[in-house]
């Protein structure tokens, strides 16, 4: 999984946490406080490889400056807080503080925490997988 | 026809809006969190999220709870609520070759590469009422998660992404070739649709319709209005993910995972440019697991498509496009139920002067009768 799909996809609690650690050791500033926007869906077309709007979704953004370093958090859905904490991680992380070894650790649990879940969801997926028989005489 | 604007009522409008929350609330259960709304009744969030041609699960999901279930009201609420939000980004086009599919089907294949996935369905069900629902408690979900997936053989595994079938039909030189349109991005919410319509703005239109009207004009091509005979090409619902360019950011950006299903539909063939004949397709996607509007949106597109100069209404693309938005047709329909009691006056003055003077014609032919003739009896009498 990309750093970025464990941080939008992992839990809360845990980016929650770091993030307060970050601001108790450092000084956070808000450059974009949590907003919600839209962003419009592109798809494109199987049949004619036709790009057309699917429509809109909603999502959150902000950022923040972390010791001068800007860091930027994107979530789906209204998730203020989710995005604030997101921010800070990407931040302390472009700013390669003393904690990268830390957030990168707990990314990585979350990753693995992540793949499994995905894994027991697709075995039950496996699990409906048919080969419908043709009846004789048909 | 002009319209005449009222006024007054507030009090008996404020109480009204309040009787509906005395109603959905007078059986004494407890309030429904919106989370269980966006968990447990899913299909009715994806159906809001697709007709409300915004995709926010926990939004639609209090919009739902907002409207008492009722689907349009609820995707009216949605719609009225993306007015609101400004609207910074437009994603990178989403590739659903690289879907995470929980389904995959092909009507039109036994073996398809990948193999079929039913995933959740209810296709093979009876329909019967599960009165074991009554008796759901946490107990009885604690005991389904320890149960399912125990006795699941581990010997399918899932692939990270399926071939599209219609590319072997492709590569066999039986369908026809995408065509070069040289359009530009055409956006529906940002201009009007005028006829004939680009193909960008038939399936933006398409993908936001409301399932209903979407499966009934289908539903007539395939009974006969119309000559289409639709196979399912391919059925997948899944996630796909968004990314998104942020200037700050070098890369794409990874905002999420999108649910959709997706349709293609193959039908008819027709000579090709070079006369050669070729199947058809119609394409369907939308948000959320909604196969039955995926579906119709294939048929639908194909149907627009048709080449015969008898168009039944599924093929008539100003009749289809016109008419599958649910938020402008409940909107006409209800804006019934507010006053017109200027222009249904004027109706009735009109129809009496009217009744007036078919009598003054009547009794003055009378008249002019009896002139003529003073022994006959004037009629009806």
């Amino acid at each position: 999984m990309e750093q970025q799909e464990v941080l939008v996809e992992g839990r809360f609690e845990v980016w929650q946490q770091l993030a307060a650690d970050i601001a108790a050791r450092h000084r956070v500033e808000t450059l974009q406080k949590p907003e919600t926007c839209m962003v419009m869906m592109q798809a494109k077309d199987s049949v004619e490889k036709t790009p057309f709007y699917l429509g809109e979704a909603l999502m959150c953004e902000a950022g923040v400056q972390v010791d001068g370093t800007a860091g930027y958090g994107f979530a789906l859905e209204d998730e203020p807080e989710r995005v604030w904490c997101l921010a800070v991680i990407d931040a302390a992380l472009t700013a390669h503080l003393p904690e990268e070894q830390e957030i990168r650790a707990a990314i990585a649990a979350e990753e693995r925490r992540l793949q499994g879940e995905q894994q027991r969801e697709r075995d039950l997926v496996a699990s409906t997988m048919v080969r419908f028989a043709m009846m004789e005489g048909q | 026809m002009g319209y005449v604007a009222v006024s007054g009522g507030s009090e008996a409008i404020a109480n009204a809006e309040e009787l509906l929350t005395f109603y959905r609330l007078k059986g004494g259960a407890s309030p429904i969190e919106v989370r269980q709304i966006r968990e447990q009744m899913r299909l009715a969030v994806d159906k809001v999220m697709s007709e409300g041609a915004l995709y926010a699960p926990t939004i639609a999901a209090i919009a739902l709870k907002q409207a008492e279930g009722d689907n349009i009201e609820a995707s009216f609420i949605l719609r009225a609520y993306r007015a609101t939000q400004p609207r910074r980004y437009y994603s990178l086009p989403a590739d659903t070759g690289k879907m995470r599919v929980i389904r995959r089907i092909s009507a039109a294949f036994q073996d398809v590469p990948g193999g079929q996935i039913l995933g959740p369905t209810r296709d093979y069900t009876q329909r019967l009422v599960d009165f074991s629902l009554l008796e759901e408690s946490p107990e009885t979900v604690r005991a389904f998660f320890d149960r399912i997936g125990v006795q699941t053989s581990r010997s399918d595994q899932l692939p990270d992404s399926f071939p599209k079938i219609i590319d072997l039909l492709r590569r066999e030189g039986l369908l026809v070739e995408p065509v070069d349109r040289k359009e530009t991005l055409f956006d529906i919410t940002r201009e009007s649709i005028s006829f004939p319509c680009q193909r960008s703005a038939k399936l933006q239109s398409l993908a936001r319709g409301e399932t209903g009207v979407m499966m009934a004009l289908a539903y007539s091509s395939m009974r006969g209005f119309g000559d289409i005979h639709p196979y399912l090409g391919e059925l997948r619902v899944g996630t796909v993910p968004l990314c998104i360019n942020h200037p700050a950011k070098e890369q794409p950006v990874y905002i999420g995972r999108v649910l959709v299903t997706e349709a293609e539909i193959i039908s008819e063939y027709y000579e090709d440019e070079q006369g050669k004949p070729k199947l058809t397709l119609g394409y369907g996607l939308c948000f959320g697991h909604n196969e039955l509007k995926a579906i119709a949106m294939g048929v639908l597109d194909r149907t627009m498509q048709s080449r015969s100069p008898h168009k039944s209404p599924a093929e008539d693309e100003e009749f289809v496009l016109y008419h599958i938005d649910g938020i402008e047709s409940s909107g006409f329909s209800a804006h019934w139920k507010l006053p017109h009691y200027v222009t249904f006056q004027s109706t009735l003055d009109r129809l009496r002067r009217t009744q007036q003077l078919r009598e003054e014609a009547t009794a003055s032919e009378c008249n002019r009768e009896q002139r003529r003739d003073p022994g006959k009896t004037a009629p009806g009498l």
